[in-house]
């Protein structure tokens, strides 16, 4: 708990400056290959269509035709009513959807299927509860063959960078909800992905507990330059983190614009015009008025 | 008088501790053997064709019922043999009972052992491939619809009065039991924890070995006692058809002569073996499943109680 009251502050007020501590030498292994990183890790959809048939045999069209780049290091959030797409966009660059039209490359590759070039942070529960806490985070070095050294030095690093060094021995079972939700952070930063996929990973969080994992989140993505699609439908959440936010309604990419808010992103930033513009904007979008924003922040699905 | 050290004994915690579980279940076992003298004394008195009370009482049963357990010992260790003229001996019955509690043990693992071998792999196989779940899943369900003991007299026609053929009787009903079980479980892994497996880059190999085996832990756990249980009905009934040595065979020799102490005897030993089998292994088993989020309660609980919960029966 105080690790990460430590690390999302640290996000907070130090802002672009993370670079400079990374290359300082506080962090190590996966974190170090910031700067060596082949540079091109752009998501690109391209004509993207996917079509599902339901069970009675009805034809839904998930998205279509989807044109969308997502530059690396780019926090992309995806914001929308629910039923509108936002799963199934993310599903299909997770290469857990094939998309039905269309091609999805990653960098230079046209990928099929899933790869652990990119990791997922679901909208349910998927840490493993029958493996410890250290062992969920450890789990996509285990699968790449990394030796047990080396992966206890990673996992180490990415728990205290949650704040859940400890509780490594821990069952899953024994941990708060967003506890477990920082394990499941911690074990996709873990695999150093190239491209980071979050499909409302801290909806069903309280309030107090989602701002702190929106924090760790920040932090990570600072301190590791990963290029990041984050599905929400808090606008609060989007405003927050968001490099550039798009809308998605009935398939269909709605708006599409960056967001050059300060960071850190705190009370006076999000009460700036631009801020309030952004958010009026996006609440007009999800067929709210202006004004609901502070009770939209705090809804969960 | 909430300060009082010792509180009288006031009705209500008088009450209070004659209801209390274990008070409770040896209150039960009391009142059974109460009932069952009275039975044995008033009621059913008559005396059956074997010259043994139908009912027979609790003295009775502990005295010449099991004196005559002798009989079935072929001599040796001590006790000689009453077949051979030899007189009856306590020793000669616990050592009847002892050999022949052998032999069906020997049977039941050997069976449940197989069967729940064989019926891993054929259910993990019929869960990986669909080739193999067309060509094995219906024969398999069918089969799981016939009646077990239907069946014993055609495994004895197959196998004829051995071991070999209790054994795979035992180890079909295993087999079949735990084939859908497992099935039936690996269909229940949920969705997002195969989609994360591959999304971390797991091969199939390894989504099986890490995330589909250890998930059905939990219900091959439950497939096990319940295979003990029903290994021992099968147990019965393959011995009492057809074998040399076991505890059926003294069953089936009683029943013929109609002992109804013995036949008793028997029963009552078979109840004890079945619960000791059941509480034995989910306790060494219990391991397994301590990360199960149901393992909460029940390890906490474990501390006041003896008795294991039957959480994940
Ligand atoms: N596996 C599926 N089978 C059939 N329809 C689906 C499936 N997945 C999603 N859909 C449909 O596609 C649409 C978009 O779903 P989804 O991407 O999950 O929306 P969101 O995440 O925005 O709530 C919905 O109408 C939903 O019913
Ligand atoms: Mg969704």
């Amino acid at each position: 708990m105080k690790t990460a009251r430590i690390s999302s502050q640290k996000s907070e007020d130090s802002d672009s400056s993370q670079a400079a501590n990374i290359s300082a030498g506080r962090t190590t292994g996966a974190l170090q290959s910031l700067g060596d990183r082949a540079p091109n890790a752009d998501v690109r959809l391209d004509a993207v269509s996917v079509t599902f048939m339901r069970s009675n045999g009805d034809r839904v069209t998930a998205i279509e035709n989807v044109d969308l780049t997502v530059k690396t290091g780019e926090l992309l959030c995806v914001i929308g009513r629910s039923g509108e797409g936002k799963t199934t966009l993310l599903n299909v660059v997770a290469g857990l959807v094939e998309p039905s039209e269309g091609r999805v490359l990653v960098g230079e590759r046209e990928i099929h299927g899933t790869g652990a070039d990119r990791g997922v942070i679901f909208q349910g529960d998927a840490v493993y509860p029958w493996m410890r806490v250290a062992d969920n985070v450890g789990f996509g070095l285990r699968v790449k063959g990394v030796r047990r050294p080396e992966r206890e030095r990673v996992v180490d690093e990415y728990l205290e960078l949650v704040g859940l060094s400890h509780v490594a021995k821990s069952w899953p079972r024994e941990l708060s909800g967003g506890m477990r939700s920082r394990v499941a952070v911690a074990s996709v930063f873990a695999n150093d992905p190239e491209v980071l996929l979050a499909d409302e990973p801290f909806g069903a969080l309280d309030y107090v507990t989602r701002r702190r994992l929106q924090g760790v989140m920040l932090d990570l993505w600072q301190r590791t330059g990963k290029t990041i699609l984050f599905v929400t439908h808090d606008v609060e959440e989007a405003l927050l983190l968001a490099t550039r936010i798009i809308v998605v309604g009935g398939g269909h990419v709605l708006d599409d614009r960056p967001v050059n808010l300060a960071r850190p992103r705190d009370e006076e930033v999000l009460a700036s015009s631009e801020a309030v513009e952004t958010r009026r904007r996006l609440l007009s979008y999800l067929g709210l008025e202006p004004g609901a924003g502070s009770a939209v922040g705090q809804t969960n699905e | 008088m909430s300060n009082a050290p010792v509180r009288p004994l006031s009705p209500r915690r008088l009450a209070g501790s004659l209801i209390s579980p274990v008070a409770l279940r040896l209150e039960m076992v009391v009142l059974l053997a109460v009932t069952w003298e009275l039975v044995a004394h008033y009621a059913v008195t008559r005396i059956g064709t074997s010259g043994e009370p139908i009912f027979p009482s609790l003295e009775y049963l502990a005295k010449d019922s099991f004196l005559q357990m002798s009989n079935y010992w072929s001599g040796g260790w001590g006790a000689p043999s009453p077949g051979n003229g030899g007189t009856q001996t306590y020793l000669g019955a616990v050592l009847a009972l002892a050999s022949a509690s052998f032999a069906s043990f020997g049977r039941l693992f050997a069976g449940v052992g197989l069967g729940f071998v064989l019926g891993v792999v054929l259910g993990l196989a019929v869960s990986a491939s669909k080739a193999a779940r067309s060509v094995l899943s219906s024969p398999v369900h069918f089969l799981r619809m016939v009646p077990f003991l239907a069946l014993a007299p055609l495994f004895e026609v197959w196998f004829g009065k051995s071991d070999i053929g209790a054994i795979v009787f035992i180890g079909y009903g295993s087999l079949v039991v735990t084939f859908v079980g497992i099935v039936n479980a690996v269909g229940l892994v949920p969705a997002v924890q195969l989609a994360r497996a591959r999304t971390e880059g797991a091969t199939r190999r390894q989504i099986y070995r890490w995330v589909i085996l250890p998930s059905i832990v939990p219900a091959m756990r439950a497939t096990i006692l319940v295979i003990i249980g029903l290994g021992w009905t099968l147990d019965v009934a393959a011995e009492m058809l057809g074998a040399q040595s076991g505890l059926g065979v003294i069953m089936e020799y009683a029943l013929r002569f109609a002992y109804t102490g013995r036949v008793i005897l028997v029963s009552f030993v078979y109840l004890v073996y079945a619960a000791a089998s059941f509480y034995a292994v989910q306790w060494l088993t219990g391991w397994a499943i301590r990360w199960h989020p149901s393992q909460a309660k029940a390890r906490r609980r474990r501390r006041f109680s003896v008795k294991p919960a039957l959480a994940l029966k």
